[in-house]
């Protein structure tokens, strides 16, 4: 059996990577979230329709078609932009974790040691970063999920709760963006294994689930309180309990720990493949 | 590379694990309240609780700090603990009426400031007696009044005889101007906390108590 | 060792003793009938029949009635046997020798007779100690090589059943048979399989493990790539679902191609036993597993960063549990699970008397005494004791829990819960790219990908599985 990328890997990669920037957006808006989702999904969406188009089963193959200097162009500004990627999402991660529960470990160390483990596991290739895409996936919304359920009878709604806001919009956008462009280039158009349906999955429960969990935020502190809390999305999670377990934000945030470490990877899998194509393109 | 890899790992354990924190390494806080002294400070009175042996019972320590702000009580209990006043296990906050009365907006703030609160943490207000003597009134049924202070205010507070308001509410109603109102608490002859109404705020500052007349 | 054999028997005859010069278990044997026919016969003692040499051999070539035989003639007309024929080459003369069959020089003849004359002695089949069965068959592999294809036969009624021998490896000359069904396992898993034992440089095999260790996927994973079973049903059923099977002269151990991680966590009667019953003891061992692994790092993660996550009366019972003790929960729960290891090992090279005593000792009064004496609290010891008996409810993921336990226990100590999660998160990255002869090691247990059975995590119903139920094709879609 060649190495091949199955549907449901890309759509649960797009789920993961799509939902790590929750933890580090201000709870303001949930609309405005789940809109930064959507936009998401609309230009996977666009992507996908050109694939179909064009006829490419992914990026890489369409750079066949471009001539060896502009390759090496392409491939060096891949190189930079997935490597900002990895190294800010990294520092968030690394920070985030300093700040909520180890403190000892200093933010820089955090970053190396996110970094040597995304590189580990991106150095397996695409195919088995989306074959492991699969069962994170389900780990991880499975425990938002649960946590969502779990802390309903606390949640509380007022008017303030439904406010959209552009400002909202911004951040999540910007944080999303750059890593729904680094998925779409192991994206294309395959006429045996169709993916728009497994990347609209993936990408639409990812939306609903960072406009679900920003809500919650917004429903458990409140509006004017979830503002003033920085991770206010992970403190929010605090108020719910598993089994012997009490106040299991960390566990929440373990859920959201393994998106990040997607988010990292396919960063480091694309600055492999990058540099694969200026290898080859010499 | 692999060697390389597990010496790092082998010398961060080294680092790390032998510095690892045992359960028994810090004094966890059931409860915890807030009082004016005569002189104008506050005073912090925490019930920490701690078990010596597998056979015995817990048992309740109070600590006693005083400071002219609440980031002021919090540093002071820790310099007295020589380590963290731990609060992850805290599940009630009792304010003096006077401190209620002066605006309880920095408390919450310091509060929150605490990286280990829960949020939902339940604040309430003493009624006629000072916090100091309803964190350390006796329980009756369980053997850790800060654990049956904790399950009265949940208890009533399901019923909806109290108001339902953990830390995280408060801060969000102080911070949007709306008025709320905490449960309020005080003491019987032979020394058992009951609740006793509700202390009502507007703009974060007590203005008075509702309810609960005749309790005590 | 070259050996040149000539028309004159005697000089052959002195050739053979030259060659087993010193070797006092060779036997010659020169025979002489009344009609004038010479023969020389060679075998080892204890490795021959000796009825039918007697019998079947020494009588026909006495009672010969004519002289100047050739090696075919006798080989034809005379010895009363049912497996003799004439082999020119002195090699494979030799090796059959060796291996218990008789050689019969006739004089006049430089070609000698090889006659099935095997007779050493040999265990009888019994229940293997390590995959024993509630219900079911209870035969096992043995160290007899050609029992154990008839144990394949036996069950296996159709002639599309393979073996394909080979000799290998320069001293012990062992054979090695590769089992497939023709018409079922995939013709480039058989090539593959017989690829990769051609490629076998070793001086000798004295088991399969010498095999597997030649032949299998990555070979450093923890995870077993290749599996192994002492039984024959457990052989043919794998045969069935187009695997190729391995076996290696003098081992009672069948090796199988590919194997995957699912395997690993059925035990031998799961198809012998209720399906619901099966199902639940498949999810309990699947559950114990993942404890086993997970536990030691979770109890250190949660005491050193994550406190806050136990309630109060659980935080106040350790903390009572642990007072006195000088050392910190990681420090305890690895120097516990390098004891336990220990005791294992011992357990498992000592004798069944002793073993009863040895646990008494290791276990009970040693963990009593440590606890006793403060050294290790009570609730380390429990959670090694469960994260041990959990680890027993998969015995073929033995070494890759113990790797894992280890790791992750680090990986928990180092960064708490998220340490632990990052641990598992490589793990299963490591299983991901795992293949054992081309078929991904997580077929049919990651939802979805490439799956063609519902035989999962759960047992099936034997309704339920269709004819081919594992080999993931080309064609196969998600």
């Amino acid at each position: 059996m060649p190495d091949k990328i199955f549907p449901r890997g890309r759509g649960a990669l797009f789920f993961l990577v799509l939902l790590a920037h929750v933890l580090f957006v201000p709870a303001i808006s949930w609309p405005s979230v789940l809109l930064a989702g959507l936009f998401a999904l609309g230009l996977s969406m666009l992507w996908l329709t050109a694939a179909k188009r064009w006829q490419f089963q992914d990026f890489w193959t369409l750079l066949r078609r471009v001539p060896g200097w502009a390759k090496k162009g392409i491939g060096a500004g891949l190189i930079l932009f997935a490597a900002w990627v990895a190294v800010h999402t990294a520092w968030d991660s690394a920070r985030f974790l300093y700040d909520t529960a180890l403190p000892e470990w200093s933010p820089w160390a955090g970053m190396i040691v996110l970094l040597v483990l995304c590189w580990l596991i991106a150095s397996r290739g695409a195919p088995a970063l989306c074959l492991w895409a699969v069962p994170m996936a389900w780990l991880a919304g499975g425990i938002i999920v649960l946590s969502l359920v779990l802390s309903l009878p606390d949640w509380q709604f007022d008017a303030s709760l439904g406010v959209f806001s552009l400002g909202g919009l911004f951040r999540p956008l910007r944080m999303i963006l750059p890593v729904t462009v680094l998925a779409l280039l192991f994206t294309g158009y395959d006429e045996q294994l169709p993916q728009s349906g497994a990347v609209l999955v993936g990408t639409g429960c990812a939306a609903v689930l960072a406009g679900l969990t920003v809500l919650r935020a917004g429903a458990v502190l409140g509006a004017a309180g979830a503002r003033t809390i920085s991770y206010a999305v992970y403190e929010a999670a605090g108020v719910f309990e598993t089994g012997i377990l009490q106040r299991s934000e960390v566990i929440f945030g373990a859920a959201f720990a393994i998106c990040m470490l997607a988010r990292i990877a396919l960063a480091c899998c694309v600055i492999r493949r990058a540099w694969q194509l200026l290898r080859e393109s010499k | 590379m692999k060697r390389m890899l597990i010496l790092i790992v082998a010398v961060l354990l080294a680092c790390v694990g032998g510095k690892g924190r045992g359960a028994g390494d810090r004094l966890p806080i059931l409860s915890a309240g807030v009082s004016a002294s005569s002189d104008g400070q506050l005073v912090l009175t925490a019930e920490a609780v701690r078990q010596d042996s597998l056979e015995g019972s817990a048992a309740s320590l109070y600590l006693t700090t005083s400071g002219s702000d609440p980031a002021a009580l919090f540093t002071g209990a820790e310099q007295l603990l020589a380590g963290q006043l731990y609060l992850s296990h805290a599940r009630t906050f009792v304010i003096d009426e006077a401190v209620a009365r002066q605006g309880i907006a920095p408390l919450i703030q310091t509060l929150l400031a605490q990286d280990d609160v829960r949020l939902t943490l339940r604040l309430a207000v003493a009624r006629d007696v000072t916090a100091d003597e309803i964190v350390r009134a006796q329980a009756v049924v369980e053997e850790i009044p800060g654990e049956a202070l904790g399950a009265l205010l949940d208890a009533h507070a399901v019923q909806g005889g109290l108001p339902d308001l953990p830390l995280c509410r408060v801060s969000d109603r102080i911070l949007s101007g709306a008025d709320f109102s905490l449960p309020a608490l005080t003491l019987t002859e032979d020394g058992r906390v009951i609740p006793a109404g509700q202390a009502d705020f507007r703009l974060g500052r007590m203005t008075g108590f509702s309810g609960g007349e005749g309790l005590a | 060792m070259s050996v040149q054999f000539t028309d004159d028997l005697s000089e052959n005859i002195k050739v053979m003793q030259t060659v087993f010069s010193g070797d006092n278990t060779f036997i010659t044997r020169r025979v002489r009938s009344p009609a004038g026919l010479s023969c020389a016969v060679f075998f080892f003692d204890g490795m021959v029949n000796n009825t039918a040499i007697n019998e079947s051999v020494i009588r026909p070539l006495v009672h010969g009635q004519t002289a100047g035989m050739t090696a075919e003639a006798v080989a034809q007309g005379l010895l009363q046997i049912n497996d003799c024929k004439v082999v020119p080459d002195t090699d494979a003369m030799l090796s059959a020798l060796l291996y218990g069959d008789t050689v019969i020089l006739v004089d006049g003849d430089c070609r000698p007779i090889v006659v099935n004359t095997k007779g050493f002695s040999l265990r009888s089949p019994s229940e293997p100690e390590s995959e024993k069965v509630l219900r079911g068959p209870r035969e096992g592999f043995t160290e007899s090589f050609m029992m154990n294809l008839s144990m394949l036969r036996r069950r296996v009624n159709d002639p599309r059943l393979t073996f394909s021998f080979a000799r290998y490896a320069g001293q012990t000359n062992t054979v090695i048979c590769v089992c497939w069904m023709k018409g079922i396992t995939p013709p480039t898993l058989v090539y593959e399989m017989q690829r990769r034992i051609e490629q076998i440089s070793l001086d000798g095999i004295l088991d399969a493990n010498y095999v597997s260790e030649c032949v299998r996927d990555a070979p450093e994973s923890p995870f077993p790539t290749l599996g192994t079973t002492e039984r024959p049903d457990v052989a043919v059923a794998r045969l069935l679902e187009g695997r190729v099977v391995v076996l290696t002269d003098g081992s009672p151990v069948a090796l199988s191609a590919p194997c995957i991680l699912q395997e690993c966590f059925q035990a031998n009667d799961d198809y012998y036993i209720a399906v619901r019953q099966a199902a639940v003891s498949r999810a309990l061992r699947a559950i114990g597993f993942v404890l086993s692994i997970v536990i030691p790092a979770l109890y250190v993660a949660l005491l050193v960063f994550h406190q806050e996550l136990l309630p109060t009366r659980l935080l106040l019972a350790i903390a009572a549990a642990q007072k006195g003790v000088p050392l910190p929960p990681f420090w305890e729960i690895l120097l516990l699970l390098l004891v336990f290891e220990t005791l294992k090992e011992a357990g498992t090279r000592t004798p069944s008397v002793m073993g009863s005593t040895m646990s008494i000792v290791g276990g009970l009064v040693l963990g009593q005494a440590a606890v006793s004496a403060r050294f290790l609290s009570a609730p380390s010891v429990i959670i090694v004791a469960i994260a041990a008996v959990t680890g027993l409810t998969v015995p073929k993921l033995q070494s890759a829990a113990l790797v894992l336990r280890f790791s992750l226990l680090a990986a928990g100590a180092l960064g708490g819960i998220y340490g632990l999660v990052f641990g598992l998160a490589l793990a299963v990255a490591h299983l991901c790219t795992l293949r054992s002869f081309g078929t991904p090691y997580l077929l049919n247990l990651i939802p979805r990908v490439a799956a063609r059975t519902d035989d999962t995590w759960l047992r099936a119903s034997w309704r339920k599985m269709p004819r081919h139920r594992f080999l993931a094709r080309e064609e196969d879609k998600p």
